[in-house]
Formats: C-alpha cells, sequence, structure tokens
C-alpha cells in the first residue's frame, strides 16, 4: 500500500495515541472533578488539535480565545484544504481507544449509561514523559481547548458547521 | 335643353301590398270623393320632394311602411326612397327605376341644411345640381349693404310649383301677407327669372364680408394701438436702431472671445508634454504594483510550505519519541476495562501505520533539506521584493512630480484666460437677451402695421368691387319684362276662362302679385275668383318656363280647383271668401270650370309644340261632366268612397274608407 516514497505522518499510530494521553490527561474532568469526555468530544477534539487553524477560528466565534497560537500552525498549506474525514470515520478514534486500553492506560467510568473516558495512573506516568517540542504545542492548543471543553458533543459540532460555512 | 322634374310613379311601400300611382308627361287628373286620399298623393309628393314633415291619415299608418318616388330630372332617371315615419332619417336616391334598386348602391342625404354629416350632403343641394340650377346665397334682406344671406334651398322653388288646398286661392298665397318673410321670396322669384344676376349676388356677397373683414381689422388695429400706446412700446423705427446696436456690439464680443481662444490653443504644448509623461510614469508605476503583487503571493506560498516542512520535522522527532515512550504493541490481547471482553488488536486495525525508524529519519533529512532551499527560496524573493519597492516609491515620487507641473501649467496660462472668457460669455449672453426682447417688440409693432396695410387693400378691394357691381347692375335684364310677360299670360287665362270686366290686369312690381281690376290679389274678396287668378298666375309662371330659360322644376301641383266652387265649398274655408262676391262673378259657373281644364290643356299642349316638357298634376273633387270623357285618358287616379262603378275606394284601396 506504502509504495509511494511518501509518509502519512499524521498517521503514525504512536504519534495518535500520545495526543490521546495529552487529551485525556488535561481535559477529562472539570474543576469539580466531574468526567467530561465522552467518544464523540474526544473525536471533536482530535480534529481541532490536529487542524489548528479551525480552532482558532472557533475560539474566535465564541471569544474564548486566550493563549495564541503560533502562526506556523495555521498558516500552511494544510489549513487551506478542508478534510473532515476524521469527524466523521468512528473506527479510527475507536481503534486508538482499543489500544490505549491494551496498553493498560485507559480508565472508563460509567455515568447515566454513558462512557467517559480517562487516564489510569500508568497513562498519567507516559503524560509526563511525553516532552519535546510537538508535544509541548499539543498541550498548548489543549490548554486552549480548556475554554470549551464543558461544550456537549453537539454545540461543538454547531460551531463547526458555522467555521465551515465561513471557510468556503 | 331646358332643365325639367318629371314625377314618374308614386309607390307607397305597404304592410298587404303596395300602392301605385303613375303619371304622365303633360296634364294628370286625380279626382274622386273627399277623404279618398286625392290630397295624399301630392302630399307625398312634396314630401319626397324633401318637404319636413307629412300629415298621415289613420288608414296610411296601418298600412303603409315607407314611400317611393320614381322621377326623371334631366333624363336621368331616380328612385328617392324615404321613411314616412321619421322625417330627420336620410333620404336615399337610386339612380335607377324602383324595381331595380337592389343592385344600385343609395346615395344618402341630409333631409334639411341642419344635418351637416350625411355621407353624401343635403338632399335640396343633390336636387339643384341634378336640375342645373345654380346653388347661391341670397340676401334675407336685400336692401341692407351688410345683410345675412341664406343658402337657397329646393324647397323655395318647390313654393312655386306646389299650390296646396289651404294655399289654393288663398290671401296667403305664396306667404303674402307676411312681409317680413316675403322678401326672401321675392328674391327667390328673381332668381327663378335669373333677373336676381348670380354675378350680382356673389359680388354683393363678396362685397358684404369684404366688409365686415374691413369693420373687424379697424376694430383690432384701434385695440392693438391703445395697447401699445398704454403700455409704452417703443416706435418701428427706433426699435430697429436698437437691435442694429445689439448686433455690433454682439459681433465685436464674438470676435474677442475667437482671438481668446486661439491663444489658449498656441500656449498649451508644453501641457501635452508634461501630460505624455504623467501617462508613462503611471503605466510604469503600475507594472511594478503588478509584480510586487506576484512576489508576494508567490512569498506568501514558500511561507505556507515552510511552515508545513517545519511542523512536519517537529512531528516525526514527536514520533520517534513516542515509539520509544509507548513501545510497540504486536496482536496483545487483554481484558476489555468496560466488560472484561477480550479484545484483540489486529496491526492494521484504523488504518494507522507504523513506519520503520529508518524511514522516518530518511524522511527527516530530506525535510530539513527542502526547508533550508525553501528559507533560500524566500530570502532571495524578499530581496526582489525590496528593490521593487523602492522602484515604486520612485515613480510615485515622479509621478507626483509631473503632476504638480502639469498643475501649475494649466492654473499658469488658463486662469487669466478663463476669467476673462467668463465675462465675455456673460455679456454676450445679455446682448442676444437684450436683442431677442427687441425682435418680440417689432414683431408686434409688425403686425399692427400689417393689420393697417391689409385695411387698405380691403378698401381697396370694396371700392373696385362697387364698381363692378354699379356695371352689373346696368346691365341686368329688367324685372319689369319679366312682370309684364306674367301680366300679359293672366289677362290671357282670365280672358279664356271668361271672367268679367276684365280691366287694370297687371303684376305688381313691389310682391309680384297679380293685380285684377285694379285691386291687389290679397285684397279681392272673392274666394273663387282668387281661385282663378292663383291658377292663372301659377300656371303663367309654368308656360313662362316653357319659353324662357327659368329656374323651375317645370311641373305644377294643383290641389283642389274647385275649393270655392259650387257645392264642394268646406265648411272651414268658407269664412275665407264673400260667398255673395262668388255668386256675383259667377264663379260656380260649369263653363268657367270648364274653361279652367281647357286653358290648362292648352299650356301642355303649347309646351308639347314647343319640345319643352311639362308636366301639371290636378286634384279635384271633381271634374266638368261635359269634359268627362275628354279627360278620362289623362285620369291617372280616380276614387270612390261608394266604389260606384268598381272604382277603388281610395289610394289605400284594401280597406274599408266608409268605416274608416
Amino acid at each position: 500500500m506504502n509504495a509511494l516514497p511518501f509518509i502519512p505522518l499524521d498517521e503514525e499510530v504512536n504519534l495518535n495515541i500520545a495526543i490521546l494521553i495529552i487529551i485525556l490527561s488535561t481535559l477529562s474532568k472539570n474543576k469539580n472533578g466531574n468526567f467530561l469526555l465522552d467518544k464523540n468530544k474526544i473525536q471533536v477534539f482530535m480534529y481541532l488539535i490536529k487542524n489548528p487553524s479551525k480552532l482558532e477560528d472557533i475560539l474566535l466565534l465564541t471569544g474564548k480565545k486566550t493563549a495564541p497560537i503560533a502562526m506556523e500552525e495555521t498558516f500552511t498549506m494544510k489549513s487551506l484544504s478542508l478534510n473532515v474525514d476524521m469527524l466523521f470515520d468512528s473506527m479510527k478514534i475507536k481503534s486508538l481507544l482499543k489500544k490505549l486500553a491494551l496498553l493498560g492506560m485507559l480508565n472508563v467510568s460509567k455515568v447515566d449509561g454513558v462512557s467517559f473516558f480517562s487516564l489510569t495512573e500508568y497513562g498519567e506516568e507516559i503524560y509526563k514523559e511525553l516532552d519535546g517540542e510537538f508535544f509541548l504545542k499539543i498541550n498548548k492548543l489543549a490548554k486552549n481547548i480548556d475554554k470549551i471543553k464543558s461544550l456537549t458533543s453537539g454545540k461543538l459540532n454547531s460551531l463547526l458547521n458555522e467555521v465551515f460555512k465561513v471557510s468556503k | 335643353m331646358k332643365s325639367y322634374l318629371r314625377i314618374e310613379r308614386l309607390i307607397l311601400v305597404g304592410i298587404r301590398k303596395n300602392y301605385e300611382v303613375k303619371f304622365e308627361n303633360g296634364l294628370n287628373i286625380i279626382h274622386g270623393d273627399s277623404d279618398t286620399g286625392k290630397s295624399s298623393i301630392l302630399e307625398f309628393i312634396n314630401y319626397l320632394l324633401g318637404s319636413s314633415k307629412i300629415e298621415l291619415a289613420d288608414e296610411m299608418i296601418s298600412s303603409v311602411s315607407y314611400a317611393a318616388l320614381e322621377v326623371i330630372i334631366n333624363d336621368t332617371p331616380y328612385t328617392i326612397v324615404r321613411d314616412i315615419f321619421k322625417p330627420l332619417d336620410y333620404i336615399e336616391v337610386y339612380q335607377c327605376g324602383f324595381e331595380k334598386r337592389e343592385s344600385f348602391i343609395s346615395r344618402k342625404y341630409a333631409p334639411n341644411f341642419s344635418a351637416s354629416s350625411a355621407p353624401d350632403g343635403i338632399f335640396s343641394d343633390f336636387l339643384m345640381d341634378a336640375l342645373d340650377f345654380p346653388r347661391l346665397n341670397l340676401k334675407v334682406s336685400p336692401t341692407q349693404a351688410n345683410s345675412q344671406f341664406r343658402r337657397l334651398s329646393f324647397r323655395n322653388i318647390m313654393k312655386f310649383a306646389y299650390v296646396n288646398q289651404d294655399d289654393m286661392g288663398s290671401k296667403n298665397l305664396l306667404g303674402l301677407g307676411d312681409w317680413a318673410k316675403y322678401t326672401y321670396t321675392k328674391e327667390v322669384f328673381k332668381y327663378m327669372y335669373n333677373v336676381l344676376d348670380t354675378d350680382i349676388s356673389d359680388v354683393e356677397m363678396l362685397l358684404s364680408a369684404k366688409r365686415s373683414e374691413l369693420q373687424s381689422l379697424k376694430k383690432k388695429y384701434e385695440n392693438v394701438s391703445d395697447f401699445l400706446r398704454e403700455t409704452g412700446y417703443e416706435s418701428i423705427p427706433s426699435l430697429d436702431d436698437a437691435i442694429e446696436q445689439c448686433d455690433v456690439l454682439h459681433e465685436s464680443i464674438s470676435h474677442e472671445l475667437n482671438s481668446i481662444n486661439a491663444n489658449m490653443l498656441a500656449n498649451s504644448d508644453n501641457y501635452k508634454e508634461l501630460k505624455t509623461y504623467h501617462s508613462e510614469f503611471n503605466l510604469k508605476l503600475k507594472v511594478t504594483l503588478k509584480s510586487i503583487d506576484d512576489l508576494e503571493r508567490k512569498r506568501e506560498q514558500y511561507l505556507r510550505l515552510r511552515n508545513d516542512y517545519s511542523n512536519d520535522i517537529e512531528k516525526i522527532k514527536a514520533i520517534h519519541l513516542a515509539n520509544k515512550k509507548i513501545g510497540l504493541l504486536k496482536n496483545v490481547k487483554c481484558n476489555c476495562p468496560v466488560c472484561d471482553n477480550l479484545i484483540i488488536l489486529e496491526s492494521t486495525d484504523g488504518g494507522y501505520v507504523k513506519s520503520k525508524s529508518e524511514a522516518l529519519d530518511e524522511e527527516l533529512m530530506s525535510l530539513i533539506k527542502r526547508e533550508k532551499s525553501l528559507e533560500e527560496l524566500i530570502y532571495s524573493l524578499s530581496g526582489e521584493q525590496k528593490e521593487l519597492l523602492i522602484a515604486k516609491a520612485k515613480l510615485e515620487l515622479d509621478l507626483l512630480k509631473v503632476s504638480e507641473m502639469i498643475d501649475t501649467e494649466t492654473a499658469g496660462f488658463v486662469t487669466p484666460y478663463l476669467t476673462q472668457r467668463d465675462s465675455l460669455l456673460k455679456e454676450m449672453t445679455s446682448v442676444s437677451k437684450k436683442r431677442e426682447s427687441l425682435v418680440a417688440s417689432l414683431r408686434v409693432r409688425n403686425h399692427q402695421q400689417d393689420l393697417l396695410s391689409k385695411q387698405n387693400t380691403i378698401s381697396d378691394n370694396i371700392s373696385t368691387i362697387t364698381d363692378k357691381l354699379e356695371l352689373l347692375r346696368e346691365k341686368a335684364p329688367s324685372i319689369d319684362g319679366v312682370l309684364s310677360y306674367l301680366a300679359d299670360e293672366l289677362m290671357r287665362f282670365l280672358t279664356n276662362v271668361k271672367i268679367k270686366n276684365r280691366k287694370e290686369i297687371g303684376i305688381n312690381n313691389k310682391h309680384f302679385s297679380p293685380i285684377v281690376r285694379g285691386r291687389e290679389y290679397f285684397n279681392i274678396t272673392s274666394g273663387g275668383l282668387r281661385t282663378i287668378i292663383t291658377i292663372g298666375h301659377m300656371s303663367s309662371i309654368l308656360k313662362s318656363s316653357v319659353d324662357n330659360e327659368v329656374n323651375h322644376p317645370r311641373f305644377l301641383l294643383l290641389d283642389t280647383i274647385g275649393k270655392y266652387l259650387g257645392k264642394n265649398l268646406k265648411d272651414k274655408y268658407v269664412e275665407h271668401t264673400d260667398l255673395r262676391d262668388d255668386v256675383q262673378e259667377g264663379v260656380s259657373d260649369p263653363e268657367k270650370y270648364e274653361n279652367i281644364y281647357n286653358s290648362l290643356i292648352e299650356i301642355c299642349n303649347y309646351a308639347e309644340k314647343k319640345k319643352c316638357p311639362c308636366q301639371i298634376i290636378v286634384v279635384d273633387n271633381d271634374v266638368p261632366d261635359s269634359l268627362s270623357e275628354r279627360l278620362k285618358t289623362i285620369t291617372v287616379a280616380h276614387y270612390s268612397s261608394k266604389k260606384e262603378n268598381d272604382l277603388p275606394v281610395g289610394l289605400i284601396d284594401d280597406i274599408n274608407y266608409g268605416d274608416a
């Protein structure tokens, strides 16, 4: 399948697991300690982390932008295109969660029949070891998302729709 | 050939059948009992020749729908058709006999002068034209110089061709006694005998029109002059002078203006040169701006690409780290954290890849290389852009300088011209405004002058026309000759009828009425005598038309010759006659009665001998016994209310008159 001398870096499995670890670590609970992340919200946040220009648009739209997002991340060729496959392919996020579970990092809590995800202690340990420039950036982005992490997945989707309309 | 109108046939188109009476050239007699429709025959003829209305008896109303008259006018047959109930409807005329009229298109005429919208004009005009009678306007009161004119109608002439039962022997024959209207009848009489020369009447009409025109012009001129005097208008010469002054001024100003325009053109060469510079710089600036734009876009793209590269470089480094920290998963099995079911993981699950570390390093190296070369490219682009920006600034400065130069140049040479030009133009407009108003004043004055000159021409016209009129009057045929001819004929008639005491017989030259024994016709007391004179006078006029060129249709309709004679005197006429005088005159003498018919026959014979058309239609109660055999051949209708000898009961012969 990979006959071309081209490596789809965004599809590297461990990179995606690392991003998921960061999301689960930073956004899984609110101030009161209630769980926030179900499968759908994780999917939306994964998309926003990987497409910082869209994250910027949403933050502008809700008026909650605080920490500036580096221009190198938004002013790219990738930001000119609109790839939303990830928002609709739930198999991808399922497989990542499965892998995380196998690695013994995923903690699941059921509240009112809905599964909320967080990290195990082992997972938190791994999170602390993820340094380096790229992961620092991801952490920064996750901090930006912190402002909108309590919104429901329906509200997030409608905000995304607004953003797509404008960018078209 | 003499003009004539011959009545051929009267047709009353009825509901059940048509009722016809045929007529011949010469004498035609209709006789029968009273109330059998004899007089209606003449009334219908009169109506079909344009009378304004007709009195209809009950049996007519119930039986007749419309009337038609076949006539021959100057050898041409015509059929006249008219509605009997609506006298104001158009009269239809077919140029053919009654039976053939289906295949002809009718001409439609208005019955009187007031309805002028008829498709073919007015009925009277049709008859006058067909008879070749001149159509004239006659003076209503001939003695006045500016009298009104009235159109002569065939109806006016008809008075001399139709004597109805009321007029027969009446003191008011031909309207005698109503002197105001009679003057017009006199004019018609003169017209008939061409004594009233057409030239004279035309000229008189012209003269009258000219006089009225002169009068109105005089009044107009006076009004205009008064107005101009009051409003203080300049006189024509002073107006002319003022206009001339304006023209001179106008010309000098326009000359000056032309010279200024020429100067302006000469000085503008410098300006043209500057203008070329200006447009050149402008073009260069535009080109520079465009290339700066292009460079900017290119640089932007390179920058984006470089950011992508640097992000990817970070990503590869992160992948290395993640691989080290998370480790590898190879077909591991464990229990689900939610439901404790067994989870099996395949390496291809979710479409993710796991690249080899060497490949990633290779990619990393190449990305770093590409990033570096892109950076160099961006630097060089920036340099290029910088140069262009400097060039652009210089061009803008040049352009500004040239524009300033142009402005100063223009201001320097144009402004003084403009102010001068402005003031000149203002002056010129004011001069032409003034001229316009002067010309308008002059127009008014000229019109006034025009009125005066028109007056003069008309005055000249009037004097020449008056001269001409004098001349015509001198040459006109005298009325006296006509009157003496008619007096002779009346004398001959009275002699034939054997009236007693025939002396001082003549025609009054004032109102053209007969005089017998020195008494005016309307002063004669005996109704019988008046009747005889009426017949004599009317037949004399008919006979004169045989001998002379007279504007008369050459037929005569006489209603009830025996009106005052004998047993048939109707009650309503008794008061108009002195019965004792009638007895004294012996008018009821059958011999005199017979003589009247003989005289009428004589006139017809005379006309036949002269080969002149002539027609007399007589309506009477009875004919003299001695003549009845002779007259049978020329009797066109004979009615008997008691149907004696199988005679028809009346004009409408299919109803019972006795019951009506």
